[in-house]
């Protein structure tokens, strides 16, 4: 197989990264409506080496098709403090997609 | 002695939080108390239900804590907010701030209370006569 580097691997669509590099394993946390969406609120995700916070929502919006709808406006937090969304993951990470927030 | 930043599924007492942040040498204390209204955006309200990313949480509440003691002359902050399901009227936030002076723990108090609503990750759904909605906005 062979290896590419994660930027030009960022060219190529989701289902061919597989090809590419092998898997990361990322944590997923749902919260709010997006729990109620996937029917999940943790999950274990096969993502390409080098994938972003929001390739990863893109892949997700896949698996689970009700999240599609609701993830315009997601935000992200990898390892609990919040990213940008091409901001890139490793191997363990947990990211959380949030939902806009709405505490007090 | 509870946690200064506390996401808590247990009811939350206003004295308790105030106590948190109560020296020989604060003058003033200003404690602000969110309660659940039976109202919103003009349907009728008759729970809340609120979720938590509770340890992200924690961490942005002493964030924002932080942020008001570099801009006001604050001695201590503490935030407690409820998680889970709440009658009409319950506590759902306290955020007690001491300062020397009272000018600078109400302009704390208030940055600290606009922040937590567009910063911490907690989600609120509204219970109605018409079913139940996440909320999305910031009022």
């Amino acid at each position: 197989m062979r290896r590419i580097s994660s930027d030009e691997a960022h060219g190529f669509p989701p289902d061919v990264w597989y090809m590419l590099e092998p898997n990361m394993k990322v944590t997923v946390r749902f919260f709010a409506s997006h729990r109620e969406a996937t029917g999940c609120a943790s999950y274990e995700a096969d993502v390409p080496h080098g994938a972003r916070a929001a390739d990863v929502l893109s892949q997700l919006c896949e698996t689970f098709p009700r999240l599609q709808p609701l993830a315009h406006n997601a935000a992200f937090a990898i390892n609990q403090t919040q990213v940008a969304p091409a901001s890139p993951l490793h191997d363990g990470d947990e990211l959380a997609v949030l939902p806009p927030m709405a505490g007090g | 002695m509870s946690a200064v930043f506390l996401v808590s599924a247990d009811p939350i007492a206003e004295e308790t939080v105030s106590a948190l942040v109560s020296t020989p040498d604060a003058g003033g204390v200003v404690t602000f108390v969110g309660r659940v209204r039976d109202n919103a955006r003009g349907r009728s309200v008759t729970a809340l239900e609120y979720e938590a990313y509770a340890e992200m949480a924690e961490s942005v509440f002493a964030q924002i804590a932080a942020e008001a003691s570099a801009r006001f002359a604050i001695k201590q902050a503490a935030i407690h907010h409820r998680k889970g399901k709440l009658e009409i009227g319950e506590i759902a936030v306290v955020v007690a701030v001491a300062a020397a002076h009272r000018g600078p723990a109400f302009e704390a108090c208030a940055y600290i209370v606009d922040q937590l609503k567009t910063r911490a990750p907690i989600w609120k759904k509204e219970f109605g006569a018409d079913g139940a909605v996440w909320v999305e906005e910031h009022p």
